[in-house]
């Protein structure tokens, strides 16, 4: 691929030549209808070569968030200051990275509002304010820009499609079967098939812990009707059933509810299917309980989706310990040797790294503290660790390819564990068979350089809190993270010397982000509230909920 | 109906309404799903029986006791189970109850009697946990307490043909659902008057039975209302009042031309009006109580533990609203009562540490959440140790709020 670091960045016109060039017709046509107000289906093809842009939430399809950039340097890293910062009016947690494209940072919050700002002055272009019913945890990880619209995936389940240039509402339709217990958080992915030149959005549905079942959907854009659906639990009939006990695959988790990965040219879709439930009580679905806790290769490249190959990572897993990561495409050198490699991490403190074409296990590290992890929660309590929040967090990391390192925070944190005798499904609720855990102990976190070559960690920075912020990995060896006391840190990615900290104010459990606008290059956070990160050991003040851009000093 | 027509009618509760047919020990893996309930329904009361006989025998020693929890443990886990126990013999079938629950329920449809085998599952399940506590005991007090428990959760799943919900158990998705009826008899359009013996049914639901008068004597147990109809008896079930709603909801809607059961001035049944969380003195009857006092106290065991994420405001932070519209709104959809509200209190929450507060202070927070709720207080507290019939009435927006609602609808608590 060649390299997009044009000096001045891509405009209008740089945008839409670009397009034509490597898109051929369907890429003029894209192009020329809509100007380049939107990304088009070649963009998101080519996100790794762009460095322009962040379309996608971990920056490309293969979620790698490596950045291809030049002016920011281990040498200079330290005169990153911030240029503007913009409070979010929305009161709670932000997880995601922002959306940027042509000179607009797309802001998404918690409870679904959408801050259009300026790249260059953090000046409000315009605000969409959704009011979703909550059913559990208050999270977005993001819009998806196509064909004019900013698409949002909702709460309470609705996929909203604004117009990307005025935040007014084109339509608004409810995805879910069940609004009860199915809700959304993730960046609807968009894939184009290059055989039918058909896009469609990937939804996975957020109800792994209240009773549904995992399911991706796949929907039409335009008419936001669910072209097909795939599920990770079997139901009778099909192959892996038998690992569930009596129905008790019908409630049985599962849930597609992290970033996905995907090979846009072959269709091979990488999803992560969560835990299986009710979570703590073992005894009401004996047996493996696949897909849960897996991770599923599917091709979609065909009329209907197909499972190509499937990993399970812990059978019937007792702890919501499920891979939350967004899995990580790419190749690399294992023990000297190139492979196909998807790496991916669990909530149990596993990292693991895959062969992509076969789904066999070519490496396995803990990367947290791990205590117990057989022993299942009983009706009086034991201890385990990690805590449910614990291990490989839903940010998971960045691979860099010059260095061959996989970059990734982990926490250690200890639980006290329950199940319970009686399990019942109350709609709209937990389904959990047990209580979430109590912390036991210190909860700690560390930032880990993993080397894909050897397989064990190249250096490790420890942090007094956990740490859920992902990663950015950039072709200058600079490596960014943000912690949960507000820092914001860049390191040599070789050595792991900490190179800058900046104080934000408040809690980072949302990835950075880099790019290039004008003449300038840009890396941005967002920080504020710790969600359900939080710990009593927090600093006691709080800047507010705000995302910060930075650049180098001139 | 006329107010004679009601009189003549007969209300009848208790047994089951269809004859059952119960297999003898060691019946072959039963094959349709009637057969398959029976067969729930047999062991069940098998195992309630086993324990039974030995709590009625003479005995000396711990050893027929445990024998007995065994055996019953058995009836409800079938042969394949790890928890059976080979020593203590298989009186029943090898699926057992909850192999045979499990059958029935694992399809991807989901008829009727879904809701009411869940029940009769979890019920199961934690009667098996008992029984195995039991079998563990230490000392015939402990024994006890344990059977105690499974006695009671098998009740449940026995359950009772008057309720079609969680609580109708095994009686009333038998009484209620096309579990009822056995295989190969005549059925009916439900929806239609009875016009010959046999079993009207509607979406997997049973409506009515009816029967030839003068035959045979005919068992009437379980039946709603049992009416003479020309020269048939037609035994009305439990749930025929709403299917027959259903009915003519759907009849109106679809402009139906098939006949109703009952003309339109005949009384259907009304869904069940939002009831208002009543204060009672007793809080029996399923009301719900709590003092003001508690509720003051509750607002600073909330700030403590629960408004970094349910917000100061209760409307929700990275957690969910909890008070007001919002919330009322789903808790209404959803048929929560101040019971399962508490039960997620108490469980679950604080969602960083649940059950780390005192007994008092969740019914403090309970009391604080009523109050924020606009439910009025009264003179009784919020108990900490809710009984089954406490606060079983569901939640719904107060007609009547005890307050000023904010324009959330919440409350402020001073």
């Amino acid at each position: 691929m060649k390299s997009n670091r044009i000096k001045g960045g891509r405009g209008l016109v740089g945008g839409v030549a670009a397009a034509a060039l490597v898109a051929g017709i369907a890429g003029v046509a894209h192009a020329g209808a809509i100007s380049n107000t939107t990304p088009t289906p070649k963009d998101y093809a080519n996100t790794a070569a762009s460095n322009s842009t962040w379309i996608l939430g971990a920056k490309n399809y293969d979620n790698n968030r490596y950045v291809d950039i030049g002016e920011i340097t281990p040498d200079n890293v330290s005169k990153l200051k911030p240029v503007w910062t913009f409070q979010v009016s929305d009161n709670g947690p932000i997880e995601a990275a922002p959306v940027i494209w042509n000179g607009t940072a797309y802001i998404t919050s918690a409870h679904d509002h959408v801050y259009a700002v300026d790249v260059k002055t953090g000046k409000l272009k315009w605000q969409f304010s959704d009011n979703p019913h909550v059913i559990s945890f208050a999270a977005n990880r993001g819009v998806t820009l196509l064909d004019g619209k900013a698409y949002l995936a909702t709460l309470d389940g609705h996929l909203i499609a604004l117009n990307a240039t005025t935040g007014k509402k084109v339509f608004d339709k409810v995805e879910v079967s069940d609004t009860a217990n199915s809700f959304y958080t993730m960046q609807p992915l968009p894939y184009t098939n290059p055989k039918t030149g058909k896009t469609v959005l990937l939804l996975g549905i957020s109800n792994g812990d209240w009773g549904g079942i995992g399911t991706i959907q796949a929907i039409n854009p335009t008419t936001g009707k669910v072209e097909w659906k795939y599920e990770t639990i079997p139901g009778p009939g099909q192959k892996g059933n038998k690992s569930w006990s009596g129905d008790s695959w019908k409630r049985g988790g599962g849930a597609v509810w992290t970033m996905m990965a995907l090979n846009p040219k072959t269709g091979m879709l990488y999803a992560n299917a969560g835990n299986p439930q009710p979570d703590f009580n073992g005894p009401a679905r004996k047996g493996a309980n696949l897909y849960s806790d897996s991770l599923l290769a599917i091709n979609i490249s065909g009329a209907k989706p197909k499972m190509v190959w499937a990993h399970q990572f812990i059978p019937h897993d007792t702890h919501d310990w499920d891979p939350v990561m967004p899995p990580i495409l790419f190749n690399g050198k294992v023990n000297g040797q190139e492979m196909p490699l998807v790496a991916d991490g669990d909530k149990a403190g596993n990292f693991w790294l895959l062969n992509s074409q076969t789904g066999q296990v070519v490496n396995h590290l803990a990367v947290s503290m791990q205590y117990h992890l057989n022993l299942p929660p009983s009706l009086k309590g034991n201890v385990a660790c990690p805590n449910t929040n614990g291990g490989v967090e839903y940010n998971g990391g960045s691979y860099d390819p010059k260095t061959n390192m996989i970059y990734l925070p982990s926490s250690n944190e200890c639980g006290f564990w329950r199940s319970t005798k009686k399990v019942v499904y109350i709609a709209g609720q937990f389904y959990l068979g047990g209580a979430f855990p109590k912390f036991v102990g210190p909860n700690t976190g560390q930032f880990n350089a993993i080397d894909v070559n050897t397989g064990v960690f190249a250096w490790r920075d420890n942090s007094k809190l956990p740490m859920a912020g992902g990663a950015l990995s950039t072709s200058t060896g600079v490596v960014f993270t943000g912690l949960e006391n507000g820092d914001f840190n860049a390191y040599d990615a070789t050595s792991g010397k900490k190179l800058w900290s900046y104080d934000t104010g408040s809690p980072i459990i949302a990835p950075p982000v880099a790019f290039t606008q004008g003449n300038t290059e840009y890396v941005a956070v967002a920080s504020g509230q710790a969600g359900n990160q939080m710990l009593p050991t927090m600093p006691k003040t709080n800047k507010g909920t705000m995302l910060t851009m930075f650049a180098l000093a001139k | 109906m006329s107010a004679t027509g009601f009189a003549r009618s007969l209300i009848i509760a208790g047994a089951a309404f269809a004859a059952l047919a119960l297999p003898c020990a060691h019946a072959a893996a039963p094959t349709s799903d009637k057969a398959r309930a029976a067969a729930v329904l047999a062991n069940i009361r098998s195992a309630v029986s086993t324990i039974m006989t030995a709590e009625n025998d003479a005995t000396n020693g711990p050893a027929r006791y445990k024998t007995a929890a065994h055996r019953a443990i058995n009836l409800l886990v079938g042969n394949k189970d790890e928890a059976y126990d080979a020593a203590a013999g298989l009186p029943g079938d090898p699926a057992g109850a909850i192999g045979e629950v499990n059958t029935l329920l694992d399809r991807r449809a989901s008829p009727p009697f879904v809701p009411m085998l869940h029940g009769v599952l979890v019920n199961l399940q934690s009667s098996v946990a008992s029984l195995q506590d039991a079998t563990n005991a230490r000392g015939l007090g402990a024994y006890e307490v344990d059977v105690s428990q499974a006695l009671q959760t098998l009740a449940m799943a026995e359950g009772r043909p008057g309720a079609h919900d969680v609580f109708g158990g095994m009686l009333g998705a038998m009484a209620n659902t096309g579990l009822g009826v056995p295989s190969g008899a005549p059925v009916e359009n439900g929806c239609a008057a009875p016009r010959a013996p046999g079993y009207g049914m509607s979406q997997g639901w049973l409506v009515w039975r009816a029967v030839k008068l003068g035959s045979t004597p005919i068992a009437t147990g379980g039946a709603a209302m049992v009416r003479k109809e020309g020269s048939m008896l037609v035994l009305y079930t439990p749930v025929a009042a709403m299917v027959q709603h259903l009915c003519a909801a759907k009849a109106t809607h679809h402009a139906a031309s098939q006949a109703m059961i009952r003309p339109a001035a005949a009384p259907v049944a009304k869904a069940p009006a939002a009831r208002l969380i009543r204060v009672s003195a007793t809080s029996s009857d399923g009301a719900v109580s709590y003092t003001m006092a508690q509720a003051t106290a509750g607002k600073a065991v909330y700030s403590a533990h629960c408004a970094s994420c349910h917000g100061a405001n209760l409307q929700g932070v990275a957690a969910p609203a909890i008070a007001g519209k919002d919330f009322l709104t789903t808790a209404t959809k959803n048929g929560y009562s101040a019971s399962i509200l508490n039960t997620i209190v108490t469980q679950n929450m604080p969602f960083n540490d649940p059950g780390s507060l005192k007994p008092a202070e969740y019914a403090d927070v309970m009391a604080y959440l009523m109050a924020s709720n606009c439910f009025p207080a009264g003179k009784t507290a919020f108990p900490t140790d809710p009984g089954s019939d406490f606060g079983t009435v569901k939640l719904s927006t107060p007609l009547h709020p005890a307050g000023t609602p904010d324009k959330f609808g919440v409350c402020a608590v001073k």
